[in-house]
């Protein structure tokens, strides 16, 4: 498997998580569900990115600096051009995550299993 | 008393002195007599001596008050009063005192004589009147002194139980919010924990050793116990703020706890213990509730039949109790539970005893959380056990969401 062959064939998905262990676990287990990845700190820099790519795609912790994961949710299902996204909202809140259930594709509550994480991103690509 | 001798040229007002003056010891024995029959009859308090004393004070203020001309009948009202004689006694000690002298008064003296002691009545009468208002408004004056220090002290000790009472109130949301806020920041580290050893396990770092391999499990495995108190600590602190939301939806009630059973049966065989499940033909084939907190519910009880089971079965029948209930029952063959302990063990944070704590772990919330869960969908929750013998807990919930 050549590195160009990965990048033409893996679908695009974007680690919005500013826990750098947590970005890193769900990186890798998105890479491993055959993804391309590409990880974010902050809110800002993913809204940026998100306006010059569709990701196939996206995990999002709904606290993160700069803009909030609700804002950054928000936009994606307003955009058109993102109508395609599939989102993958993670957070430790129950009480949230039961709420955001219509407008995310999946709702993980933290602490979210790799494994777990890995196998619901495959089913996305 | 007819060798009274009265002078005609004498004022009826030295008649009248002159009378008193001469008829004094007879006054002090008839008057007496008269004075004790009409008082005794009144059922008065007072004494022979105290009543000698009155008679004779009696005397002695009638002659004051037609020798000297700065007596004061009021006064003398008032002092009677102040002895204590009951005003009926006042009137009719005046009465007497005015039908004994009228007695030995002549013909023609009669008019201005009686006209003297009727003022002079009157007057001791307005004394007493007056101290017995006067009596009166001090007993007023102290009841509402006593009423206000009453209140007073009343509003202070409400005050102070209300300023408890929102202590108390604050003190529990505080705690509720430091339960959900601590969760909360002890999940992120522990979830990239769990991540971290599971990318290890997963061979993304290379692959482990068989004993590198078990340690991780190991790893895992206490973190996922770590989980499950942060999320049993979660629970209970969002019923206690009344933050828990229930979902209705449709889903098989066998499907359901065949889920937990297949989860748990792992557990049970692992310590030895047979474990069936036991599913009606007359339970439902779909119910109505919150399938997610039903599943917790059922799981919650089986564990806990797990963890207080030694040897023996774990039997989990599912039935329809009547038209709108259907049950979850968990039979195990357990330690038991004493009759003083089950009272109290739907309580949160309670585990019979320190050394069932010590020995079971846990931090005593599945079964108070079984409680709160199964109130608030308007089912019940039911216990029978025998110490040494086992427990049977039954769950029933409603088929239907109730009519409210």
């Amino acid at each position: 498997m050549s590195e160009r062959y990965i990048l033409e064939t893996r679908p695009l998905a974007l680690i919005i998580e500013d826990d750098a262990d947590q970005n890193l676990i769900f990186t890798t287990a998105l890479y491993q569900a055959g993804y391309e990845t590409e990880s974010f700190k902050d809110g800002l820099a993913a809204q940026q990115r998100l306006s010059e790519v569709v990701p196939k795609t996206v995990v999002l912790d709904l606290h993160i600096p700069e803009v909030e994961g609700m804002t950054l949710l928000s936009q994606i299902r307003n955009d058109q051009r993102l109508m395609d996204v599939s989102v993958i909202l993670a957070t430790a809140d129950a009480a949230l995550a039961h709420s955001l259930h219509a407008e995310a594709d999946i709702v993980l509550l933290k602490p979210i299993s790799f494994s777990q994480l890995s196998v619901l991103a495959s089913r996305f690509k | 008393m007819g060798d009274i001798q009265l002078a005609p040229t004498n004022t009826w007002q030295e008649t009248l002195t002159q009378l008193i003056e001469s008829c004094c010891a007879e006054l002090e024995s008839n008057y007496f007599r008269v004075l004790r029959d009409t008082l005794f009859s009144r059922r008065t308090t007072l004494r022979p001596n105290m009543l000698r004393s009155i008679a004779s004070n009696e005397v002695d203020a009638l002659n004051k008050y037609f020798c000297e001309p700065n007596f004061s009948a009021v006064a003398h009202g008032s002092q009677l009063f102040q002895a204590g004689l009951s005003e009926q006694a006042a009137l009719r000690l005046g009465h007497i005192t005015r039908q004994f002298l009228l007695d030995h008064l002549e013909q023609g003296q009669v008019a201005p004589a009686l006209a003297a002691i009727d003022a002079y009545q009157e007057a001791v009468i307005q004394g007493y009147i007056q101290s017995q208002e006067k009596k009166i408004l001090k007993e007023q004056e102290l009841i509402r002194s006593a009423l206000q220090t009453a209140v007073s002290r009343y509003m202070v000790e409400i005050k102070e139980i209300e300023a408890m009472a929102q202590k108390a109130t604050e003190a529990n949301e505080f705690k509720t919010r430091f339960i959900a806020r601590m969760g909360h920041e002890l999940r992120t580290p522990l979830g990239a924990m769990m991540g971290l050893a599971e990318m290890l396990q997963e061979g993304i770092y290379g692959p482990l050793t068989p004993e590198q391999k078990d340690m991780t499990q190991r790893i895992v495995n206490k973190a996922v116990v770590l989980k499950n108190i942060f999320a049993e600590l979660l629970d209970q602190s969002q019923i206690e703020s009344g933050q828990l939301r229930l979902i209705e939806e449709e889903f098989p009630p066998q499907a359901l706890v065949e889920v937990v059973y297949s989860n748990y049966l792992p557990l049970a065989l692992q310590k030895g213990l047979a474990m069936r499940i036991k599913i009606n033909a007359n339970l439902p084939s779909s119910v109505i509730g919150d399938k997610v907190r039903i599943e917790q519910i059922v799981t919650n009880l089986v564990v806990n039949a797990i963890k207080y089971t030694e040897s023996g079965s774990i039997v989990v029948r599912v039935y329809k109790a009547n038209a709108t209930h259907w049950s979850v029952e968990v039979k195990d063959t357990g330690i038991g539970i004493a009759k003083e302990h089950l009272g109290t063990i739907f309580e949160p944070f309670r585990q019979t005893d320190e050394t069932a704590h010590r020995k079971h772990g846990g931090v005593g919330l599945g079964l108070a959380i079984v409680q709160q869960l199964v109130t608030a969908m308007k089912g019940t929750v039911e216990v029978k056990s025998k110490l040494g013998q086992g427990s049977v807990f039954t769950v029933n919930l409603p088929i239907q969401p109730m009519q409210e």
